[in-house]
């Protein structure tokens, strides 16, 4: 009895020994042939929430379009790139760092001439055209760093250049002056990005007498980067309402909806209401109260109307982008707005722009949004010479800019040609 | 006895089953390994054939690292900096540059990912080389070393980080001796929380040298030989506190060291 006991539970071990075996040997076969590689990454920490909150800024930041990016370096040596998108953010990441560290660590700006402005760049120096007004706390949050003697000042164009071994910052804003800080970055920092830097050869407008009347700081690029033909669409069909209204905050579950007589639908929850027209158009309205009395956070505001135009907007741009075009603000509120941009070249539609967003206490008030769809073809586009559209410009006392003009039912790259004194 | 004969009937199938299986893995065993020799094979006689021999050293055949993106953690940093310089004060200089001070030494921590560590009574113990010294030092702040990859008249050393134990190459920290004392340590570190990680970005060490072969055609590289071929990462600093570890290949050869992106496949200059 004991003996049949006894073989009867090495039988049911052999078994269950076999099975597992059988396992094993199984998944070895090439039926779950593993991926391979080297051994699984073991210094992953379990906390990544932090991780995931220093990489907000940066998604918020993928917004961020440099209209051209130049560097002069010690030796004398000029690159630039412009209207060329994935160059110019390449460039600008180069020394996106750097520039957020000397941001971060800017001390009290200091007012200048222009003539020390522009002898700050002598000795070499890496500058930014931001392609309109910035508020430099909000790029120094974006770049990573935040803070800095000069956060609650604004900029269209900012360079870094050198003093002696330190980095010093320098911006200005149209004709309310040039500043200079210094900064805690060092200038073999600086440097050290600036070798092997090579890009197309560019002048500033006011290194050329011919150019007198364009912004002085414009990038003359001396040959264009190739241009392609853009075609747009509306994006109406590609628009998920359930999902714009989640962005949103709405409950598509609880919302009531119906259609307008010229096919507008019509979302409604609350004190809130959301309209999506067949042309494409969102628009959104809330008189919700505040969730509480919290301090208006500009950066923090700006931030999260980044992520909701890259989570409405974005997904159904195609071959677009959605970039940072300017902001308002109040003590209370601020508006945000948004242009479309292919390659760096932004497209700028008939009237105003793609997207404004107003925001107040962290609560988006009202919101205006152009959903478009936008391919690059691969037939190329010609447009004049930089320095041709620039001596036109001088004539006229302005700036040229490229852009991708959008009628609604055609799509044309062109230089148009703005007041650059308008910053004022 | 029922139970009995359908026990005995399971091993038997069990056993016949497991049977089965170790010759499947057996014969795909077998195979990859000759498959594996016909890549060697196929890829030395191409290497040859463009004048380029491969030494003993060199494995052919190897996996690639997985792409991460890696950010600086604050309460880490604290804790690392607590191994190194022991107790110790803070401040934040802005711009993500971060003072620590202690008995032991000063250090200077920036958003670029570089630092510069000032010791106070560094001095190496009898008995223990300066390589030691410096690894040693920064094993008490976690950071494993590559190296050394250079030196200078005896008092200066140079390491690569390590991530995952896989060498940084341009994460370089440079140690200065002097009078038998390590005073200094600066350059660049990487950064210590992985916050993304794509195993299979990046290509494996054939295609690497597919990419050498055509350099070597190209006449963007001149050699003869190919001493070792070992997998590493770039650190590209995108982003104050936050870069991308990009893997390449470096392929050691008798003209001198060539690194190879392995997602993109071009040439890195370091």
């Amino acid at each position: 009895m004991r003996k049949e006991m006894y073989g009867s539970i090495a039988r049911k071990c052999l078994i269950a020994v076999l099975l597992v075996t059988a396992a094993v040997l199984l998944l070895q076969t090439d039926y779950f042939a593993a991926s391979g590689g080297l051994p699984e990454n073991s210094a992953v920490s379990p906390a990544r929430a932090a991780g995931a909150a220093a990489t907000a800024s940066a998604e918020a930041a993928a917004v961020l379009v440099p209209r051209a990016v130049m560097v002069r370096t010690p030796e004398g040596a000029v690159s630039a790139s412009a209207w060329d998108g994935e160059a110019t953010e390449q460039a600008f990441r180069r020394f996106a760092a750097v520039m957020g560290e000397a941001l971060g660590s800017a001390g009290a700006p200091e007012k200048l001439t222009e003539p020390e402005f522009r002898a700050g760049m002598e000795s070499g120096c890496f500058f930014v055209d931001l392609g309109g007004v910035f508020s430099l706390g909000l790029l120094s949050d974006w770049l990573g760093a935040g803070g800095g003697g000069a956060a609650d000042m604004d900029a269209d164009m900012l360079y870094l250049g050198f003093s002696g071994e330190a980095v010093s910052l320098f911006f200005r804003l149209g004709r309310q002056g040039f500043y200079r800080c210094a900064t805690a970055t060092q200038a073999e920092t600086l440097s050290a990005r600036m070798s092997d830097f090579a890009a197309e050869r560019a002048h500033f407008a006011w290194e050329d007498p011919r150019l007198g009347g364009v912004d002085p700081y414009s990038v003359i690029l001396e040959q264009m980067p190739a241009l392609y033909r853009v075609s747009g669409a509306s994006a109406w069909d590609q628009a998920d309402p359930a999902h714009l209204m989640e962005i949103l905050g709405m409950n598509s579950y609880v919302a009531s909806s119906y259609y307008d007589a010229d096919g507008t639908l019509v979302q409604m929850e609350g004190g809130r209401t959301m309209r999506l027209t067949p042309e494409g158009m969102l628009y959104y309205r809330s008189n919700e109260p505040s969730p509480g009395a919290e301090k208006h956070d500009l950066i923090a505001a700006v931030n999260q109307v980044c992520r909701l135009l890259r989570q409405s907007a974005g997904l159904t741009a195609g071959d677009a982008e959605i970039m940072f075009s300017g902001m308002e603000q109040s003590e209370t509120a601020c508006t945000v707005y948004f242009d479309y941009c292919v390659s760096g070249v932004p497209l700028r539609p008939t009237e105003g722009h793609a997207a404004a967003v107003t925001i107040s206490d962290g609560v988006v008030r009202w919101a205006s949004i152009s959903l478009r769809s936008y391919s690059r073809t691969e037939e190329p586009e010609t447009v004049l010479p930089m320095f041709r559209a620039a001596a036109i410009a001088s004539v006229r006392g302005e700036t040229p800019v490229l852009v991708y003009a959008d009628s609604g039912e055609w799509t044309r790259c062109v230089w148009v040609y703005e007041q650059w004194r308008q910053n004022d | 006895m029922e139970t009995k004969r359908l026990e005995r009937i399971i091993i038997i199938t069990l056993a016949l089953l497991n049977l089965f299986l170790l010759l499947v893995v057996l014969a795909d065993r077998a195979q990859d390994r000759s498959f594996r020799q016909d890549t060697v094979d196929s890829l030395t006689a191409l290497l040859e054939e463009a004048g380029v021999s491969v030494g003993p050293e060199a494995v052919l055949i190897q996996d690639c690292p997985a792409q991460c993106t890696v950010v600086r953690d604050r309460e880490l940093e604290e804790r690392r900096i607590q191994g190194l310089l022991g107790r110790h004060s803070s401040e934040d200089l802005g711009g993500s540059i971060w003072y620590y001070a202690s008995d032991t030494g000063q250090l200077r921590m920036r958003g670029t990912g570089e630092m510069d560590l000032l010791l106070t009574g560094g001095g190496i113990q009898r008995g223990h080389s300066q390589d030691r010294a410096a690894k040693g030092l920064l094993s008490r702040a976690g950071i494993a070393l590559y190296g050394p990859v250079g030196t200078e008249d005896g008092e200066t050393l140079e390491y690569c980080c390590k991530w995952n134990e896989v060498p940084v190459y341009n994460a370089v920290l440079s140690f200065d001796f002097s009078n038998s004392r390590l005073y200094m340590v600066s350059g660049s570190i990487v950064f210590n929380l992985e916050t993304e990680n794509e195993p299979g970005a990046g290509m494996n060490s054939v295609s690497a040298l597919v990419r050498f072969l055509e350099l070597v055609r190209s006449g963007a590289v001149v050699c003869s030989r190919i001493e070792t071929i070992s997998a590493g990462y770039v650190q590209n600093v995108a982003l104050s506190g936050e870069s991308v570890l990009t893997p390449v290949w470096c392929i050691a050869t008798d003209g001198g060291s060539c690194y190879i992106n392995a997602v993109t496949g071009g040439p890195v200059s370091l």
